[in-house]
């Protein structure tokens, strides 16, 4: 289990910057008088606002943690899904934002069902439905993904006071919950600008100290180049203590045998043993159990085969850790680290362009991004937005990758590490406390800043989509500002209550719902824009074909091929949207709201 | 460090950076609109 204790002044960074935020949140609250400012800001929003909102709500905790994970475990080929995630940043903010705004303007939609409802002929409660369904299934994945992350960090931290993962994930909640309840739209974008500030400076800061506390970028290429040929495999999993723990396998003479460098000692029996607190299948069929060294008595016998790539799997019944807790594997493969083109543990390096292309397809359909510009005041500001967020995103994907390859540097002999720590690891080791304090409020805003803005988004799609549109509601404007409150809160509690039961790789989390709303939204945003003849069951079965083709192809397909389940789905999506187009009547209103 | 690595690590951001440069110069945001 890793240790890290935190200073005085370390925490007065940490809670001080928490304080900071919900103080914004609360003094944007006074500007909130109907929905439109709940949601969307009374349209009034400013380039910074809007350039950096969207960037922080659209990398989540994913970036910070998730991201530098990935260069920690793959090294440099993680450059890859950079490359793919800025071709989606090009694309959004040259090809969506500018139409997207205007359309919103003509329509005066507030949200974008509204918007695609509006802009394939006027009422149609199968879109709002349609689009609700998927759009509140992925959100509270997601959200509860983020809180994921806020446990995982607290968890990071403050584990020397006894705090745990199930704390992090409430105070991450309580905290996200309070202000966006409080304040809407802007409390989440001007909270987001502070905290998409903040998280760039970190992702900027960290690796740089890092980097030059090796040596500058050409020793650290060195030094993963010279690192020696070890495979590591490493199961982390919960334990039932609940505490998080590691068991390192270490490639010798041809076979994977325990580390002895583990700082938990584990052993491993080959006979079911009844202290176990875990049993591993391994490729030749065989089985071990994992014992606890104090309990376990006679060592097994070593080594055994546990071939590179193994899968690894808890088989119904044969374990005492909790049921659904999770065992997650993972192979190290140090010798290929600075290998752009690397081909083991699955992961070709067009596989990773693929992948980070695939994420790149997807922001013109995340809801929680792309309502940035709906509420965005003028083109004039879209402009300005575009080169803000370009440098933002250049500085925050690089930052992450180097941040992810410094920490796998630093800690060459240590492997011990949760990937998904890398982050906070090397902000433990290398920043001074009070600064080590407010780039770990980085990694919370990374969390936060999502949360926040998807949680309004399924607010809004709860109270202005379903309840005003589809079911004719009629509140008074104090009224739906109240019950748009109200839904924040609900959403938020449960999502709440969903992070606090698992503890899955982020990363996994995050990708699976971005593919789903990449690949119902992404296609019908992109068409809406760009396509007159588009028609209403055209959107419709493009979006249920682009969900559904996520859904299915991560369940049943990828497993066996590997490609990230967006490229499918957005490709499929796309091809239905347009065949029904054009097997269906043509639009009346053909694209009337197409401004270029 | 090989020349992929340069070029991925460092020639490619600076270009994205240029991207945006110069389509702010080409395209000025102008006046409140």
């Amino acid at each position: 289990m890793e240790t890290f204790t935190p200073s005085v002044s370390f925490l007065v960074a940490f809670a001080g910057y928490m304080l900071f935020v919900l103080m914004v949140g609360f003094y944007a609250a006074r500007f909130n008088r109907d929905i439109k400012d709940f949601y969307v800001g009374g349209r009034q929003v400013g380039s910074w606002v809007t350039a950096i909102s969207a960037s922080a709500s659209s990398e989540s905790g994913w970036l910070v943690l998730g991201l530098s994970g990935l260069a920690f475990v793959e090294g440099v080929s993680a450059v890859w899904v950079v490359v793919g995630c800025l071709g989606g940043y090009l694309i959004n903010w040259f090809l969506v934002a500018k139409r997207l705004r205007r359309m919103a303007v003509r329509y005066d939609a507030l949200t974008l069902p509204d918007l695609l409802e509006a802009r394939t002929g006027g009422h149609s409660s199968t879109i709002r439905v349609v689009a609700m369904v998927i759009i509140f299934t992925s959100m509270m994945a997601y959200v509860g993904a983020q809180l994921i992350a806020a446990g995982k960090t607290f968890e990071f931290t403050l584990s020397s006071f006894g705090v745990d993962y199930r704390w992090g994930v409430l105070l991450g909640a309580l905290i996200t919950i309070t202000y966006t309840t409080a304040g809407g739209y802007r409390a989440v974008a001007w909270t987001d600008l502070i905290q998409g500030l903040l998280m760039v400076i970190a992702l900027v800061v960290v690796p740089v100290v890092a980097i030059t506390s090796l040596g500058g970028p050409a020793r650290m290429f060195q030094i993963l180049r010279e690192e020696p040929a070890v495979d590591r495999a490493i199961l982390s999993y919960q334990a039932p203590s609940g505490a998080k723990r590691f068991l390192v396998f270490e490639q010798g003479g041809g076979y994977i045998v325990p580390s002895e460098k583990e700082d938990q000692p584990w052993l491993a029996s080959n006979t079911p043993a009844p202290g176990a607190l875990a049993r591993v299948n391994l490729l030749d069929g065989s089985r071990v159990d994992l014992v606890p060294i104090e309990t376990s008595g006679e060592p097994a016998a070593w080594p055994m085969v546990l071939t590179k790539g193994s899968p690894v799997t808890l088989p119904a019944g044969g374990t005492e850790v909790g049921a659904g807790d999770p065992l997650t594997y993972h192979l190290y493969s140090g010798h290929e680290l600075i290998d752009l083109k690397r081909r083991t543990s699955g992961l070709a390096w067009w596989f990773l362009l693929l992948h980070g292309l695939g994420i790149g397809l997807g922001y013109p359909g995340m809801p929680h991004v792309v309502n940035r510009f709906i509420a965005v005041r003028s083109d004039r500001r879209i402009k300005m937005g575009r080169f803000i967020a370009l440098f933002w995103g250049v500085f925050a994907y690089y930052g992450a990758v180097f941040t992810g390859l410094a920490a796998r540097a630093l800690v060459l002999r240590t492997p011990l590490i949760d990937p998904e720590h890398a982050f906070l690891r090397l902000n433990a080791m290398i920043m001074p406390a009070f600064l080590g304090g407010l780039m770990l409020s980085a990694a919370f805003a990374a969390m936060r800043s999502t949360a926040d803005s998807q949680l309004l988004v399924a607010a809004s799609g709860i109270t202005r989509d379903i309840y005003q549109k589809v079911l004719g509601g009629t509140l008074s404007r104090k009224g739906m500002l109240w019950l748009s409150r109200a839904a924040v809160l609900v959403l938020g509690l449960s999502a709440m209550l969903l992070a606090a039961g698992g503890t899955k790789r982020v990363f996994n989390f995050v990708l699976y719902a971005w593919a789903i709303l990449g690949g119902a939204f992404s296609p019908a945003v992109l068409l809406s824009l760009y396509w007159k003849r588009m028609t209403r069951p055209g959107l419709i079965w493009g979006m249920i074909v682009g969900a559904v083709t996520a859904v299915v192809w991560k369940e049943y397909i990828r497993p066996g091929f590997g490609l990230y389940e967006l490229v499918p789905a957005f490709f499929l999506g796309l091809m239905v949207n347009l065949l029904v187009s054009l097997a269906t009547n043509p639009p009346e209103d053909t694209g009337e709201g197409m401004v270029g | 460090m090989s020349a992929g690595i340069i070029f991925w690590y460092l020639v490619f951001p600076l270009g994205l950076l240029a991207v945006a440069v110069v389509a702010h110069i080409a395209d000025p945001p102008g006046k409140e609109d």
